[in-house]
């Protein structure tokens, strides 16, 4: 009778036993990979929530100010994201990249909703009705600062272009120079070497004449 | 009564074991066979050219593949066979030694009688037997034997001569009656036996519950660290965020650099700070002199040091910076190799955004990392014995460049010559040598065609056919035949009227492709610079530089040796007009000899279709000329499925990319 209830239960406790082990290891296992943040952190809403918290009283319209900044900042990361959507997908169901990376993009495309949303928000505490515009305005900015920084890098590329051109210059009259220098000690070494030979040319000729 | 009896002898398990032995025994031992067969072939058939980099890399590369082979894999292999063709010649022994129970009773083989025998020959022949055997008459040790013997016979002549053995005979097989029914299991005993019965557990234990499933838990987490192109997870998704519409070539090493392959498998020596120093210094110099830019290390996370590591070695690569350390010139081979394949996934990416800027940039890194050549370097620097200085030295007196191999090869001997003044004579034919076997690729015809159709038309599956043929064997060839040039030009009309021929009908019929072209293999590229051997190919694509997107993505050519046409389809533009893209044929491992060619497409609207009848009449027009003829018969048969065959793909791919958008959507609301 003692055995035959033994038997089972070791079996079955073994079995749990087993199961809850394994469990246990690849919970701790699948618990380390953490979600990589997509982007970095946002400085925008920092400063702007550091303003709202500040001890001494800031003006509205800095308040103001630094929201708008914090909608171009979202407004960048939405354009990002709504770009970077298809080809990744695309790239998933291709097999290219991995589950995680997809991972990482719907939380930081989650996150960006509910920052925009909050955003929305903000801006309504301020004037009622400021929520629905203010990020076409966000985004009106934001086409302007790009095309700034599009004018910088042509002014900056054709300093760089100058830069190599005259280097290469440079380089091309060294090289001409070395090589006249190189050319000008050939020669006069060319010019003792006949020196020379003629010296012993006319000793001969003065032994001969000897004799 | 049903009864088990193992297998005492072990003969049938022995058979069991035989087979299964002779199962695995028999592909591997021909595998390896064919494998050194094939490999003394390649050796033999190997030509290296003699300059100093290449005799070395053939030389490293011969100790790598002995060491490898006498090491890993092969030794396990030859391991295998040999113990198994020991194994299976002691069994093969054992079994032919051991008797084996004669199944079978038949009373003809124990009376030594043909089957059929007439009744007075069988008594005859028992009478004889059994005067022989009778036990009175069996010497004194053999007298057992004989008493069986004379059972033996006795029995079976009975069952030839009376009616009621007979039958006994007839029904179970056996003149006495009913056998015991017995069962038998192909298992020694000592594998079932009681005292042995936990080591049998324990070993079937261990195989089916430990390491069994260790094993495949093993391989499964490797491989799902992997992308499709084996390229780990954590590197791709690296790439994806890196990897920008004006990437530049630094950018890309930058980029490279930071793969998560480097930073699990380069280790991190102290003593490589040390030896890394002079070998910037160098790099610093030459990228100060040459192109006036400053190497420094890379920003942010690219700051790790085994990406500052990558990245001087990489640089060291293609500058041809010679490195003196033997663990850090093992590192450069490794990261060379690595990131050559890692380009690849770089390159996938650019691809699904379509960026034909940074896509071309990634091609280029991939020819300059295989050539050891700076983007933008001198394509003559491929072969053997140029180095930059003797370049310099001609491009300064003569005042001209040779901007590809092929410019060179095309330039008169003395130029040739003179550049090339330091070699000695064996040198030069060295370098030409090696100069012939880059590929030169030229276009013989490039089009745009709708199959079936005359005209391209809106919404039509358009198919761009480019013939190719390799530069080097028109050389050849023209140089045999000087004299019947004419001839041979015609000829090579002809076979161009076929091919086109042949194209019709290919585009038409999908799906059967062209064998005839790609019999020939090609040979590893002369890279040797490059740690392993290379085996070229060839991205061939459209796209359009003036918005810098790619309209067809690259297929992938592998067998470009004498002449191939490639084919690639697309769905049309979906309006009427004149599209101008570019074709591009660009290569991995031979640098300046991409071909970039400008080509129009032109997209007419339905309506300016031909009527149906128009084709019917010039059906009726070739008659005479046979070939013409049934090529337009084909073109006929081929409009029915062509009209029923394009919109297929069409709308299977609609729903297909539906279905994965859903997926998609429902995941992300999941989450």
């Amino acid at each position: 009778m003692a055995t035959s209830l033994l038997l089972p239960t070791a079996y079955l406790g073994g079995c749990i036993a087993a199961m809850s082990a394994f469990s246990f290891v690849y919970r701790r296992a699948t618990a380390v990979s953490e979600i990589e943040p997509w982007f970095g952190p946002n400085v925008e809403k920092e400063q702007y929530i550091a303003l709202l918290n500040s001890s001494t009283p800031v003006p509205e319209h800095h308040l103001r100010a630094a929201l708008l900044r914090r909608a171009m900042a979202d407004v960048k990361r939405l354009v990002h994201i709504q770009q970077e959507k298809p080809p990744l997908n695309a790239l998933l169901r291709a097999g290219t990249v991995g589950d995680d990376l997809w991972k990482e993009f719907t939380v930081a495309e989650q996150e960006t909703m509910a920052e925009l949303q909050e955003v929305v928000a903000e801006a309504n505490t301020y004037k009622e009705g400021w929520g629905q515009n203010i990020f076409t305005t966000a985004a009106q900015m934001v086409e302007h600062e790009k095309q700034k920084v599009v004018l910088e890098e042509m002014k900056t590329r054709k300093e760089e272009e100058e830069r190599l051109a005259k280097l290469q210059e440079e380089r091309e009259q060294r090289e001409i120079k070395d090589k006249s220098k190189t050319d000008a000690e050939k020669r006069e070494r060319e010019a003792k070497k006949a020196a020379e030979e003629l010296l012993k040319q006319e000793e001969v000729e003065k032994v001969k004449t000897k004799k | 009564m049903a009864q088990y009896t193992y297998d005492e002898q072990g003969v049938t398990f022995n058979y069991f074991v035989l087979s299964v032995l002779a199962l695995f025994l028999v592909p591997l031992t021909l595998q390896w066979i064919y494998q050194t067969f094939k490999d003394a072939k390649a050796k033999a058939g190997k030509t290296y050219c003699n300059c100093e980099p290449c005799k070395s890399k053939s030389a490293r590369l011969a100790a790598a593949r002995k060491r490898s082979a006498v090491r890993h894999v092969a030794n396990a292999r030859i391991l295998f066979i040999v113990l198994g063709w020991i194994l299976f010649s002691f069994l093969a022994y054992k079994i032919s030694m051991t008797e084996v129970h004669k199944v079978v009773w038949d009373p003809y083989d124990i009376l030594q009688i043909p089957e059929g025998t007439e009744l007075s020959d069988i008594k005859k022949t028992y009478r004889k037997l059994s005067l022989v055997y009778h036990p009175d008459k069996a010497p004194k040790d053999q007298a057992e034997e004989y008493e069986a013997k004379f059972v033996e016979i006795t029995k079976a002549y009975k069952v030839l001569t009376d009616e009621d053995t007979r039958k006994n005979y007839e029904e179970y097989g056996h003149p006495d009656g009913k056998q015991s029914y017995t069962m038998g299991i192909a298992l020694p005993k000592w594998l079932v036996e009681g005292s042995n019965s936990y080591f049998t557990l324990a070993f079937y234990g261990l195989l089916f519950g430990i390491l069994l499933p260790t094993h495949i838990a093993r391989w499964w987490y490797r491989s799902r660290r992997l992308t499709k192109d084996r390229i780990l997870n954590g590197s791709m998704a690296l790439f994806f965020k890196e990897l920008k519409e004006n990437s530049t070539h630094r950018d890309l090493i930058d980029i490279l650099s930071t793969s998560v392959e480097f930073k699990e498998k380069l280790t991190i020596r102290p003593s490589d700070e040390a030896s890394l120093v002079p070998i910037v210094t160098i790099i610093k110099e030459e990228m100060e002199n040459r192109y006036g830019q400053k190497f420094e290390k890379s920003k942010r996370q690219f700051s790790a040091p085994y990406c500052y590591k990558v990245k001087v070695l990489i640089y060291a690569h293609l500058l041809r910076v010679e490195v003196t350390d033997a663990g850090l010139i093992k590192d450069q081979q490794f990261i060379v190799e690595t990131s050559v394949h890692l380009l690849n996934g770089l390159l996938q990416i650019a691809l699904v955004k379509l960026w034909l800027q940074s896509s071309s940039r990634i091609m280029d890194l991939s020819q300059s990392l295989v050539q050891a050549i700076f983007p933008g370097e001198s394509a003559l620097l491929q072969l053997p014995y140029v180095n930059n200085a003797l370049l310099r030295q001609y491009y300064r007196s003569k005042k001209r460049t040779f901007p590809s191999v092929q410019k060179f090869l095309d330039a008169p001997e003395d130029q040739r010559k003179a550049l090339l003044k330091p070699l000695s004579n064996d040198q030069y034919l060295d370098c030409m040598e090696v100069a012939k076997a880059i590929p030169q690729l030229h276009t013989l015809k490039a089009e745009f065609r709708v199959a079936g159709d005359s005209i391209l038309t809106v919404g039509a599956i358009v198919t761009f056919i480019l013939k190719l043929q390799n530069g080097v064997v028109v050389g050849v060839e023209s140089a045999k035949t000087n004299g019947k040039g004419v001839e041979q030009s015609e000829i090579n009309e002809k076979e161009d009227e076929d091919d086109e021929a042949l194209d019709a009908v290919d585009a038409i019929i999908e799906g059967k492709k062209e064998i005839k072209e790609s019999d020939e293999r090609i040979s590893p590229a002369h890279a040797p610079y490059f740690p392993g051997e290379k085996k070229p190919y060839w991205w061939v694509y459209l796209g359009d530089p003036k918005v810098n997107r790619i309209i067809v993505p690259p297929q992938k050519i592998t067998d470009i040796v004498t002449k191939k046409t490639i084919k690639i389809q697309f769905p049309g533009p979906p309006k009427a007009g004149t599209y101008t893209f570019s074709y591009f044929v660009r290569s991995d491992s031979f640098v300046g000899t991409d071909l970039r060619q400008d080509i129009k497409l032109v997209i007419q609207e339905p309506s300016d279709l031909p009527p149906e009848d128009d084709i019917d009449d010039t059906i009726s027009e070739p008659d005479e000329d046979s070939i013409a003829g049934q090529m337009k018969l084909m073109r006929e048969q081929g409009i029915s499925g062509a009209i029923s065959g394009p919109p297929k793909p069409q709308t299977n791919q609609k729903p297909k990319a539906d279905d994965n958008d859903s997926d998609t959507d429902s995941d992300s609301d999941d989450d």
